[in-house]
């Protein structure tokens, strides 16, 4: 599980920008891509900060 | 071409005459100018046998060969080793002998002018000559000392001097560590024994005073003291006695510790070979210059010799040509060229000169400027493709390839491209070279030759300040770091890949044209992949098994990316296009790849594969092989598992696949892979540990994470300035700011490719933009794995996977539909936006 939440990040970095491509206005769509990577890596910091050593790590 | 050269030739033959002449004559006075050099080589094998260790020092554990090595080239090399060998061979009183005439010229010139050169002056010369001079090779247990020098006697004397030096320390450093080891328990022993005595004189003179008083004698502290010494005069006679053994054992098998297999002797010829060899290097320089200054001329004076020129030039096709008597001049020569041609002669001539008989550094003048020509006249892809075919066949030294138990044909070459030149190595010197051309030819396009690089279709502007923001994020990280007390050197070491990938990726974007690279940039793949399997099977058949050894991998950690690339290419062209076409392909990259791959011997190559695959799976729409791939899983499932269940605790060869599996998902206890993930968690948490210090904006380039738990291989991620898992190491350089900063481009990349992909029809741009995001995938997974990030191979591969991305986007519209160039343009149209092709999930 610990893995899987530092590797997220890696996934993270492609999977959600790809999720936004799917937006037809092209501007809206990456805004979101960015919008998206951002919020996940605060997400990601929080998580690894605080989650990670209670999972042992 | 050869219409050409014969025009030119016969055209401009007084200034061939002239170069050719010109070189033979500099290179005439070259070669007395710059004196023959004679190298004298001898060859000492040292080994270290652990049973003599174990007789002469017991309790010391038993130093390896390096531990042993390593100090004796140092000590080989210091100061006052080097002026030893300076006064004992009494080179200052020979220092004119093999004294070339210009520097004589000069000293009789200072002697006569100034004041005549010391003897300490002379001495500091020669130790600094005798420092660049002197070659001290490790090779197993071979240690190879040669000396160049510019008399065969002094080169053998000084050889001579050097080898004794080095028997004479293997004689005497380690049975003098225990001689005077055993000395000191010497003189323990006597102290002991000096005390002991003088308490015996205190009892006896106790007990009779208290005979004489008639009282009892108050010796029970001293008695007791005395057997304590007795015990520990015992302790000290026998280690003595061990330390005095070890010393005589070592010294008795010294022949045995340093063996001089190859003593020094003198050559018969000196470098370069004899004189036949240097009068064809000669010859051959003569004619390059004599051809290379009539072509030149005949080049930069804009004459037209043949009929491609006019092809070329003014784009109409040639007829017929007609062979008429004269061969005079149609136009004036460029003094320019002129000019050239008598510097590059010049250059021939003295180069021969000190190339004493290597034909090839006779003629690189020339070659390296017929390179710079074509660089310059050449659009950028070719040199581009040029480094993409050294990246994906040349092996890094830096890389351990074949386990470093065998140099390739390939070795020298890579030597050159992969380790330090100025800063740099030689392949990011190269992508700097070709960034500032590039540079030059975008603020002065006068200078630019026509219809070179015209920059049409540029990729998204997103894409292209992500990419930019990368570069400055770098920047900030290595300027916050460097002012925050890091050591620049150690930043440029951190820090240079990260910086090349946005450069590459700039120079990529401007100078690909896709679809019509994907050929070319294929071929390039197929060379790597084919051309590494095959060494890596010779290697291991051939070399490493007749040798006893079995390596833990052949080719390096930065080729994983080649065979992981060819494998998703292969596969994708099926997915795409399945047709005859993709099954030939498929049917030569695979075998291949996976024979590389097997060789490679990495887990993370196949975790690459695999999520790429499952990545393609996802965003492609249901076309007819994805859905025959789902049948065919979905029917195969209850025997995969069958399979898997039955294999994960077997060790035949028939479950070796559930076996790698298994070495990844779940490790057995004892098992390598196992040990190596306890390491690697252990650095993990180190790096985060490091991080919480500075968890926005980073370290920044330059320090090393401290150690909050010891780990085992600290020197591998050497002493905490490189991370084994980049992505962690990035955070804690750059803080989660710096880290999205860096990598932004890659995500930004990533939603033009599904973009490009939802627009673009044609099996090949799908293709390509597929492998494209399988190659960011396998990337950001091998930085997550296995030091990604130091890669320049890899940091080569994402570059170019982002122009083919952007440059697809445009085309096809993804970003602005008026810039579509399109394959198909029914599909650019925004009313008619093909989300058809985007699967459920990501719509």
């Amino acid at each position: 599980m610990s893995k899987l939440i530092l590797m997220s990040v890696v996934l993270a970095l492609i999977a959600l920008p790809l999720r936004a491509a799917s937006d037809p206005n092209p501007v809206r769509g990456i805004r979101r891509a960015v919008y998206a990577v951002l919020v996940f890596n605060l997400t990601y910091a929080f998580a690894i900060r605080f989650v990670l050593p209670r999972l042992g790590l | 071409m050869r219409q050409f050269l014969r025009v030119a030739l016969l055209r401009h033959r007084w200034t061939a005459f002239l170069a050719g002449a010109l070189t033979l004559l500099v290179a005439q006075v070259a070669a007395t100018a710059f004196p023959e050099t004679w190298r004298v080589q001898a060859d000492v094998y040292v080994a270290e046998p652990a049973i003599v260790h174990r007789l002469a020092n017991p309790f010391a554990s038993v130093p390896s060969t390096k531990d042993v090595l390593q100090p004796l080239i140092e000590l080989l090399y210091a100061d006052e080793h080097l002026t030893k060998l300076v006064k004992n061979t009494a080179l200052v009183d020979r220092w004119k002998e093999g004294r070339a005439w210009p520097l004589l010229l000069k000293d009789s010139l200072q002697e006569r002018f100034r004041a005549p050169l010391s003897d300490r002056d002379q001495l500091a010369a020669l130790v600094a000559m005798l420092e660049k001079r002197l070659e001290v090779e490790v090779d197993g247990h071979h240690v190879r000392i040669a000396v160049k020098w510019g008399s065969p006697q002094l080169a053998v004397d000084l050889t001579h001097a050097a080898v004794r030096t080095l028997v004479e320390q293997r004689e005497t450093s380690e049975g003098r560590a225990l001689d005077a080891a055993a000395k000191g328990l010497d003189e323990q022993l006597a102290g002991v024994r000096g005390e002991m005595k003088s308490r015996l004189e205190r009892l006896d003179a106790e007990l009779t005073r208290a005979r004489y008083d008639r009282r009892w004698a108050a010796i029970d502290a001293d008695r007791d003291q005395l057997f304590r010494d007795q015990q520990r005069a015992a302790d000290l006679i026998v280690r003595a006695e061990e330390k005095h053994l070890g010393a005589e054992i070592i010294r008795r098998v010294t022949p045995l510790r340093a063996l001089v297999v190859k003593p020094p002797v003198q050559p018969k010829e000196p470098l370069g070979g004899g004189p036949l060899a240097r009068l064809v290097c000669l010859l051959l320089a003569v004619l390059t210059s004599a051809l290379g200054g009539a072509v030149a001329v005949a080049l930069f004076g804009g004459e037209i010799c043949a009929g491609f020129q006019v092809r070329d030039g003014l784009g109409i096709p040639v007829l017929g040509s007609a062979r008429i008597g004269w061969i005079g001049y149609r136009q004036s020569l460029k003094w320019q060229a002129l000019v050239a041609v008598g510097l590059l002669a010049t250059v021939t001539g003295v180069t021969v000169g000190l190339a004493k008989g290597n034909p090839a550094l006779a003629v690189l003048p020339w070659f390296v400027a017929a390179g710079l020509y074509a660089v310059w006249v050449l659009p950028l892809k070719y040199p581009l493709m040029g480094l993409m075919l050294l990246a994906v066949t040349l092996d890094d030294p830096q890389d351990r390839p074949y386990f470093n138990l065998w140099q390739s044909p390939l070795y020298p070459v890579g030597k050159l491209f992969f380790k330090n030149v100025a800063w740099f190595t030689g392949f990011e010197l190269s992508l700097l070279f070709l960034s500032a051309l590039s540079l030059l030819r975008w603020f002065r396009p006068s200078l630019r030759p026509q219809d070179v690089d015209p920059f049409v279709g540029a990729p998204p502007k997103p894409l292209r300040y992500a990419v930019g923001l990368s570069a400055v994020s770098v920047g900030v990280l290595v300027v916050s770091g460097v002012l925050g007390g890091g050591n620049f050197r150690d930043a440029l070491w951190q820090f240079r890949v990260l910086l090349m990938m946005p450069i590459a990726a700039t120079l990529a974007m401007h100078a690909f044209d896709f679809p019509k690279d994907f050929k070319p940039l294929l071929w390039i793949l197929l060379i790597g992949t084919v051309l590494k399997s095959l060494l890596g099977t010779y290697f291991i058949y051939r070399i490493a098994l007749p040798m006893g050894e079995l390596p833990a991998h052949t080719t390096g950690h930065n080729d994983t990316m080649i065979f992981v690339t060819a494998t998703v290419a292969a596969v994708v062209l099926l997915w795409e296009y399945p047709k005859a076409l993709s099954v030939r392909a498929a049917a030569i990259l695979l075998p291949f790849a996976a024979n590389a791959m097997r060789l490679n011997d990495r887990r993370i190559a196949y975790v690459d594969i695999a999520v790429v695959l499952i990545f393609v799976y996802l965003i492609s729409p249901w076309h007819q092989v994805k859905r025959f791939a789902t049948r065919a899983f979905v029917f195969s499932l209850p025997a995969l598992l069958l399979y898997m269940a039955a294999g994960w605790n077997s060790s035949s060869g028939v479950f070796k696949p559930v076996a790698k599996i298994r070495s990844i998902v779940a490790p057995a206890e004892s098992s390598e892979e196992n040990s190596s993930n306890v390491e690697r968690d252990i650095e993990n948490y180190n790096l985060l540990k490091n991080w919480e210090q500075h968890p926005l904006f980073g370290r920044g380039f330059g320090h090393a994470f401290s150690e909050f738990v010891p780990s085992n291989d600290f020197a591998q991620s050497n002493y905490g300035r490189v991370g084994h898992n980049s992505v962690l190491w990035l955070l804690w350089i750059g803080g989660i700011v710096g880290l999205t900063g860096v990598w932004l481009y890659l995500g930004i990349a990533a939603f033009f490719c599904a973009r490009a992909l939802a627009r673009s029809h044609r099996p090949l741009n799908r293709a390509a933009l597929l492998v494209s995001l399988g190659i960011l995938l396998t990337y950001l997974l091998q930085a997550f794995g296995d030091m990604g990030t130091q890669s320049i191979q890899m940091a080569f591969f994402v570059s170019v996977a982002v122009a083919t991305i952007g440059r697809l986007a445009t085309q096809v519209g993804a970003w602005s539909y008026a810039e579509a160039v399109t394959e198909d343009r029914e599909i650019t149209d925004p009313e008619t936006l093909p989300l058809h092709h985007l699967p459920s999930t990501l719509r």
